[in-house]
């Protein structure tokens, strides 16, 4: 039938184009047999481990073939993983074989630093790098005091160690650019601690998104349990200025106006109280505050909030009914949901999350938000006592001790530090200690490059040559995860304690280090060794499971690589407020001179005649934050970040579909290709984050779109204090941009 | 074909795991995909509806691309396990005719080898009776591997599920022309895929082949036939 149709095909040839002579001496048709298709590779081994791409921590079996990593599955016994993976997890080890990786320790030889600056990079030895560090340090420490030096890292127990025997108080951290928000409201009103990681989506049956979008974004737990619920007949209503994936995929999408979700919110209070369809049972038992609440959200009528909002007050009594009736209901929040966290009211919106949450029962409830149950690990301090700290100053650059809630937890300091380093508020900062994290996560960027130029040493300790290694004097190369070996608890699912281990993969390809003992050769080179005597991941690990009952090497026989205490589930009955009640009028927020209740108040950027729309960010759902854009895997995927537009928005701006186009805040411009979609307000546009690498290192990433982070003003501290938010957050979403062609 | 996958479009968030996973265990130039995620839309906003399509061979019950291949270097596997439509790489010459065929756009030539490159219902695990790659990846279970017969009735009943909570226009594709089973919330168009009962019978083939080369030409377009010509031209050359 085929050598028909190639038959056919010579005689059109004559027929049609002169150009294209008669096959005549054309290659028979291949009758040869078919050679068998290939065999399945064989699996030589496989590795538990825990996937560290995001914090859900997945846990992973990783399949070998050959030595190398050739295929990561889902661990099926996980309660996170499932037995899935989302498109990071499963790409992740692509970064492991990066060619680009840090090899071995480097300093630079050419003291000018800046994108486009060659960093004379040359190969040192560990004991140069940790000598030139610890040198380093010790002058900043002597000259300018401990607090000179400052750390710009995740808080792992050895850094936060040798923080403490340092002396500095400042450790810098990426949360007020994050979820602050959730974590200021829910300390204040209800847990006195932190906030629930844990959406029990899977049982929810009504599902109230604020810009949630968890599922689009392939969050691996949250993208089960969406598809799970709404398969079980679940009812899912969106609001969110962009159509994603799970506005697709819900019942009804809401083209909410961006930072308004807040008056929303308001106004279905009002209307559960008022109408009392809020569960009587839960709100009675679990809560208190709700008439001094009722009598602060009178003036939020449905009416009122269309007029903020543009959503018809019709809608927002029907679904307000449908939650309220509907049970067991969710208000689902993760992070920067579009729903508000980072605007200039977004602590407000997260209160009011927390407190229609409460009123249809479903906090700490199945289908509901719930506290993960996480297993008791005793701490780093009590496994390894700690010897006596020096006096740390009290005043900090992120201004901790300015924010009485959120302060202690020591969550914030991105947004304000790159003014903090450059005004030297309250104090110089001469040296910095970086792990994990990159400049592009900062507001403003090119501010914070400029901070960073003011520093007499940087150390970096990083995987990938990322644009704050470009800014490192020294640079320590890290092992991958899937190098490395321990245990990880399960927080972002947890109905009961389980812990998952971490088996690594095979020898370390290069010449890296653990963090942990980077962390102590800069101690002992500084003369702080003491501080670490008898220190060791592996031992805390192990004594962390024995004071379980177990033991590494229990788990590391353990035939699903899991340490599993599946205890029922028990709702709880009492929260961490003065009240051990769920305060739905919050007395801490009012002790400290904060709103007790979430009135409104608008963002703080709306549209000018100079900057006519509001920046939306996202991010695809095959990338992580700025890590993942060398991976040749999720770059076939997602190879570019994109502006946005609404069809007829850019057809008023006469930009067309793959235009290269100018987005400008008023603190930076950055240059995107235009999409054009239907599925956007026409008032917005949106960028995707995690491009606009200017690390020549990076082969893939290098040059790629646009980080949308530049056009984000950063703060100063006082700015932020002015702002009276307990959650000192950067309102990282609350930006007006134009956009123009290149 | 014994085997079949059930796609369901109105589970799938877009997310791209069965793009990578799949990427990641076939050999072929960077940016050469056998699966990929296409986001469609209809309606203007605000009344807009948007839904992901996983763009991948459909194993055709008559394969365009295989009937059309100049050097029948596409065919099916066979055995009972077999049936998928597939790639010898060896008789391919990459001249993108049945790229140009395939009412889906699924085929590419890899500008690596040269090479037609397309999804092969990882045909070397599905002989084995294992699942594919991507069935086994998916996220959120968008993704069904199994028995023909059965994975008709899961459709079928998932259909009318969705149309029983008020989505009328849900839709099983693939009935009686592919390999691959979509569940799909619209019309065909909604997600770029052509009108069922596309597929000519191989009747209809052999009919075009008789009516010679002007038929088929004008099936493919001019630029069709001319990658045929050029590319035959080239092998020729290599070989010499």
């Amino acid at each position: 039938m085929a050598s028909g149709a190639a038959v056919a095909a010579g005689a059109a040839g004559n027929f049609l184009l002169s150009g294209c002579q008669p096959k005549e001496d054309k290659p028979a048709v291949d009758e040869k047999p078919r050679k068998p298709l290939p065999a399945e590779p064989e699996v030589t081994a496989s590795k538990f481990n825990v996937c560290n791409v995001c914090s859900a921590n997945c846990a992973m079996i990783c399949d070998i073939v050959d030595g190398k990593v050739w295929r990561i599955r889902g661990n099926p016994d996980d309660q996170v993983a499932r037995g899935r993976l989302c498109v990071k997890g499963y790409s992740s080890y692509k970064m492991l074989y990066d060619p680009d990786r840090i090899k071995f320790p480097m300093k630079r030889t050419n003291p000018e630093k800046g994108p486009g600056v060659d960093p004379g990079w040359v190969k040192i030895s560990w004991e140069e790098a940790f000598e030139l560090t610890g040198q380093k340090f010790n002058e900043a420490k002597e000259k300018y005091g401990p607090e000179s030096i400052v750390f710009f890292t995740r808080p792992h127990d050895f850094a936060v160690r040798l923080a403490k025997a340092i002396g500095t108080p400042n450790l810098v951290r990426h949360l007020d650019t994050c979820y602050t928000t959730h974590e200021a409201t829910w300390r204040a009103a209800v847990t006195g601690t932190g906030r629930p990681w844990m959406l029990d989506i899977y049982n929810a049956k009504y599902i109230l998104s604020f810009g949630w979008d968890q599922p689009a974004k392939g969050k691996n737990m949250s993208a089960q349990g969406y598809i799970h619920a709404l398969n079980n007949g679940a009812r899912a209503v969106v609001f969110n200025p962009v159509l994603t994936a799970t506005a697709a995929l819900a019942n009804e999408w809401i083209p909410i106006k961006p930072g308004t979700d807040l008056a929303v919110c308001l106004a279905m209070i009002r209307l559960i109280i008022n109408e009392e369809l809020y569960d009587k049972d839960f709100v009675e038992k679990y809560t208190t505050g709700l008439e001094e609440l009722k009598a602060a959200v009178q003036e939020y009528t449905p009416q009122w909030a269309e007029k903020i909002s543009e959503v018809p007050a019709a809608t927002i009594e029907r679904v307000a009914r449908e939650f309220a009736t509907t049970k067991p209901a969710i208000v689902p929040n993760h992070k920067r949901d579009a729903g508000g966290p980072l605007y200039f009211n977004g602590w407000r919106t997260s209160y009011a999350f927390i407190i229609l949450n409460a009123l249809v029962g479903s906090i700490d409830r199945e289908g509901g938000v719930v506290f993960q149950r996480r297993s008791k690990l005793k701490p780093f301090d009590e496994v390894f006592p700690p010897l006596e700290f020096p006096a740390a100053r009290k005043e900090t650059i992120m201004g901790k001790e300015k924010f009485p809630i959120i302060g202690p937890t020591g969550k914030l300091g991105f947004v304000t530090v790159s003014e903090a380093i450059l005004n030297e508020k309250p104090y110089p900062v001469k040296a910095m200690f970086v792990r994990k994290q990159n400049v592009l996560a900062v507001p403003d960027a090119p501010r914070f490059v400029e901070a960073l130029k003011k520093l007499d040493f940087v150390a970096v300790a990083d995987i990938l040559p990322t644009e704050i290694v470009q800014m490192a004097d020294v640079v320590f190369p890290e092992p991958h995860f899937l190098e490395t070996s321990g245990m990880t608890d399960r927080v972002y699912f947890a109905f009961y304690p389980q812990i998952a281990l971490k088996d690594p993969v095979g020898d370390p390809l290069y010449d890296t280090k653990g963090y942990g003992s980077i962390i102590i050769g800069i101690a002992k080179a500084m003369g702080l060794g003491q501080h670490f005597e008898g220190v060791s991941g592996t031992k805390l690990a192990d004594e962390q499971l024995k004071a379980l009952g177990s033991s590494m090497d229990e788990l590391k026989a353990s035939p699903n690589g899991l340490w599993s205490d599946q205890k029922p589930f028990k709702p709880r009955e009492e929260f961490g407020t003065p009240s051990k009640k769920i305060e739905l009028y919050s007395t801490v927020l009012k002790e400290h001179g904060y709103d007790p209740v979430p009135t409104w108040q608008p963002k703080r950027e709306l549209p000018s005649d100079t900057y006519p729309l509001y920046l939306i960010v996202t991010r695809h759902a095959a990338h992580r934050m700025s890590e993942s854009q060398n991976n040749e895997l999720v770059m076939q995927v997602a190879p570019e970040n994109f502006a946005t537009l609404n069809k007829a928005t850019a057809q008023q701006l006469g930009i067309k579909d793959g235009d290269e186009v100018m987005v400008e805040s008023r603190v930076n411009r950055i240059t995107l290709k235009a999409r054009l979609i239907e599925g956007i307000r026409p008032d917005c546009v949106c960028v995707e984050h995690g491009f606009g690498h200017w690390s020549k290192d990076l082969t893939l990433a290098f040059g790629v779109g646009g980080n949308e982070g530049d056009l984000v003003p950063g703060f100063s501290v006082e700015e932020l204090v002015a702002a009276k938010d307990p959650s000192a957050s950067g309102y990282m979403s609350d930006v007006c941009v134009k956009v123009y062609k290149a | 074909m014994k085997y079949a996958m059930l796609i369901d479009q109105t589970k799938c968030i877009g997310c791209g795991a069965c793009t990578v996973e799949c990427k990641g265990k076939y050999e072929a130039s960077f940016g050469v995909l056998r699966t990929r995620m296409i986001r469609y839309e209809s309606g203007s906003y605000p009344h807009v509806k948007a839904a992901f399509r996983k763009q991948a061979c459909m194993h055709c019950k008559v394969a365009a691309c295989e009937e059309i291949c100049p050097v029948k270097a596409i065919y099916r596997v066979e055995g009972e396990n077999g049936g998928m439509v597939v790639v010898d790489k060896e008789t391919c010459i990459g001249c993108g005719t049945c790229a140009s065929a395939c009412p889906f756009g699924v085929p590419q030539v890899d500008p690596g080898d040269k090479k037609m490159e397309k999804c092969s219902f990882c045909a070397h695990r599905v002989v084995n009776g294992s699942s594919t790659y991507c069935a086994e990846a998916c996220p959120v279970g968008a993704i069904a591997f199994g028995e023909r017969e059965a994975l008709l009735a899961q459709g079928e009943e998932r259909v009318k599920a969705l149309k029983s909570a008020g989505r009328s226009k849900a839709a099983l594709y693939g009935k009686d022309d592919t390999g691959v089973l979509l569940v799909i919330d619209g019309d065909p168009e909604s997600l770029g895929l052509v009108k069922e009962g596309f597929t000519l019978s191989a009747a209809g083939w052999e009919a075009i082949s008789s009516y010679g080369g002007l038929a088929v030409a004008a099936a493919l377009g001019g630029l069709g036939y001319r990658l045929i010509c050029d590319r035959l031209e080239e092998v020729k050359k290599e070989k010499e």
